[in-house]
């Protein structure tokens, strides 16, 4: 019995001392992320991220969702078109990022699963993305279009509806889309830094990357897998308090429209996980 | 030779009320007489070790003391669920009104408050329910703990998280002889392995549930872990023996009827026939095991997944030809049929004890 006692002393006390080793660890790890210099640092608005409304639930904390699109070239497409698979995200890609596919995928015109299809890897975010003028340009082109086949059809119900749509989505593409996109994937961070070397308008995050089979490519009975990115590992960020405070502010002085109420100053550190260092107003 | 465990004290105490219950079945009966100074020599000798026993292991020496010990086993598991789910959402009400070193203080603070009221209450409180109420709470803190402060610091996620977890569970559970805490160790474990399992198959981590194979690592490391001697431990073989029959059986059952998930090589039809081949052979084995052993969490847990792999094997069968009352007449006769085995199967458990 005494040595029962004794014993459990001994797990008690490893307890301890495993709840503060671990915790130590965690703070180590954050304070290694944030040892300078910084990996990236960029500004975002309110239209890269977004303040989630927690005011219906019990949670006090403050956050943001970081929205990120990837270019698409169909003026159909949605405002947020994360599931597409974006043009650079073909077979060599995928082959880069180690996906095997193995053959015999289809056997009677059935798809097989027979390889995990989604896998960890480093995405690069581009702010004011080449990717955002194209956007808005196909939305004006489509506008365009409609509007000349309205003229010798004037009485087309459908296609006034079509252009109201149309112009619907270029104002909110050019007020309220995010200029964040996602242009390339890798494994090694490092070497994709030596890729986009501009660190206040590339960034690099963590996120998971996966593919499907493009039915519009499919031929003979076979497709060719795209990629696409899945999600981002860090997508929402924590709002300390003193930003949070700031933020409340700019966020209750203005209605939610369409254009920002805030500008954020984003910092990745070395593990290329994320914190806020600047709240502003978008007029500062 | 005095018991080790509460379990072995309780059950020792049990074998002297049915004792004398007997007893004076047969002396009422007529079958047995003995002597004052036999009857009073036994009586002090039972006397004086239910009270050693009482004092020692807080046993239940009356009936009506081993409901209200039931009762406050329940009251205790849902006041711990209670309490920490109330610690959960009274962080998350108020968290965003703190500062981050306030945060950082209360959330590392709270599981070493829980694990310091464990400790005392071990030694203030022999019935033991205290203590597990309070290390429930502690673990609680500590899930909250790193949950929160991943969310804090936007830290990203990994598996690593789970054998943390599971270490200190697994801590607690030895600690204070929770059975209910070393279901949460195990349960993160198997968590951690399979992810593991995963990322080593080529997926991402999160996404390990999508492949039941990768639960079968976390089999062979459970059922070995139960054949270690826990004298002191009342449960915990039985406990890692189902776990490692569950983490086995329902991917088994899974991929019986979903071949796609699995990672070998060959078409669904296939891996599908095969996991019920499977399925059928090893409950078998394991109610024979089970049997062999005198080991009665497995030959009903073998039990249970025999009849679910053969109900569903036969719903594969039946259910799209066979008229709706045939089908279930079907079920219910294979069901008379398997009571008479079971029936059979008790008896040899009983042989086997006797």
């Amino acid at each position: 019995m005494k040595d029962l006692l004794q014993s459990r002393r001994s797990l008690f006390i490893i307890g301890f001392l495993l709840l503060l080793a671990v915790n130590l660890l965690v703070l180590a790890g954050v304070a290694a992320n944030r040892r300078a210099p910084a990996e990236s640092q960029v500004v975002l608005t309110e239209r890269e991220l977004k303040w989630l409304n927690h005011s219906h639930s019990e949670n006090s904390g403050m956050t943001l969702k970081l929205n990120w699109r990837v270019f698409v070239d169909n003026e159909t497409a949605g405002l947020y078109s994360t599931w597409t698979s974006p043009e650079w995200f073909g077979m060599e890609k995928l082959k880069e990022l180690g996906f095997s596919f193995p053959v015999d995928l289809h056997k009677n015109g059935v798809r097989k699963r027979k390889r995990p299809h989604k896998k960890e890897a480093v995405i690069v975010l581009e702010k004011n993305s080449s990717c955002f003028r194209k956007s808005v340009d196909i939305r004006k082109k489509a506008v365009k279009k409609v509007q000349q086949q309205l003229e010798l059809e004037p009485e087309n119900q459908e296609l006034r509806n079509r252009l109201e749509r149309l112009e619907t989505q270029l104002r909110q593409e050019q007020i309220s889309g995010s200029r964040l996109f996602a242009v390339d994937a890798g494994l090694n961070p490092d070497k994709l830094r030596q890729q986009y070397p501009d660190r206040h308008r590339y960034l690099l995050v963590r996120g998971v990357v996966g593919y499907r089979y493009d039915f519009a490519t499919m031929a003979g009975g076979k497709s060719e897998p795209r990629g696409y990115v899945s999600r981002l590992n860090n997508g929402v960020i924590h709002v300390s308090l003193p930003y949070r405070k700031r933020l409340d502010t700019l966020i209750a002085e203005k209605k939610n429209g369409e254009s920002p109420r805030y500008r954020i100053e984003l910092t990745y550190g070395q593990r290329l996980e994320p914190w806020i260092t600047g709240v502003y107003s978008v007029e500062e | 030779m005095l018991p080790k465990t509460k379990t072995q004290a309780q059950r020792r105490v049990d074998q002297i009320d049915s004792f004398r219950r007997e007893l004076k079945q047969l002396e009422d009966d007529g079958v047995v007489a003995l002597e004052d100074d036999q009857l009073g020599s036994i009586d002090r000798y039972h006397s004086a070790l239910l009270k050693k026993l009482t004092e020692q292991f807080d046993v239940d020496a009356t009936h009506r003391a081993r409901q209200l010990s039931l009762g406050m086993k329940i009251t205790s598991f849902l006041g711990a669920i209670a309490l920490g789910a109330s610690l959960f959402f009274l962080f998350y009400r108020f968290w965003g009104d703190f500062s981050t070193v306030t945060q950082v203080a209360v959330l590392i603070t709270a599981p070493l408050l829980g694990l310091l009221a464990a400790w005392v209450a071990v030694w203030r409180d022999r019935s033991g329910y205290f203590a597990k109420l309070f290390a429930s709470v502690s673990l609680t803190c500590f899930v909250l703990d790193l949950s929160m402060l991943g969310q804090i610091f936007n830290i990203s996620p990994s598996e690593n998280v789970f054998v943390v977890w599971a270490l200190f569970a697994f801590l607690l559970a030895y600690a204070i002889d929770s059975r209910l805490l070393l279901a949460a160790g195990i349960i993160c474990l198997t968590g951690y392995l399979s992810a593991r399992m995963g990322t080593w198959s080529g997926c991402y981590w999160i996404d390990f549930g999508e492949w039941p194979e990768n639960f079968f690592p976390a089999v062979g490391l459970l059922f070995l872990l139960s054949f270690f001697r826990h004298d002191h431990f009342a449960g915990f073989r039985a406990t890692y023996r189902v776990f490692a029959l569950l983490l086995f059986f329902i991917p088994a059952l899974i991929l019986a009827n979903w071949g796609e998930g699995s990672y070998l090589p060959f078409s669904s039809d296939f891996i599908e026939g095969f996991y019920q081949l499977l399925g059928f052979f090893a409950s078998a084995g394991v109610i024979w095991l089970g049997i062999r052993k005198q080991w009665i969490d497995m030959v009903n847990t073998g039990n249970v997944f025999f009849t679910i792999f053969l109900y569903t094997k036969f719903y594969d069968w039946w259910w799209d030809w066979l008229p709706k009352y045939l089908f279930f007449l079907l079920i219910a006769l294979v069901a008379i049929l398997m009571l008479l085995v079971f029936k059979r199967l008790r008896t040899c458990v009983v042989e086997e004890k006797t």
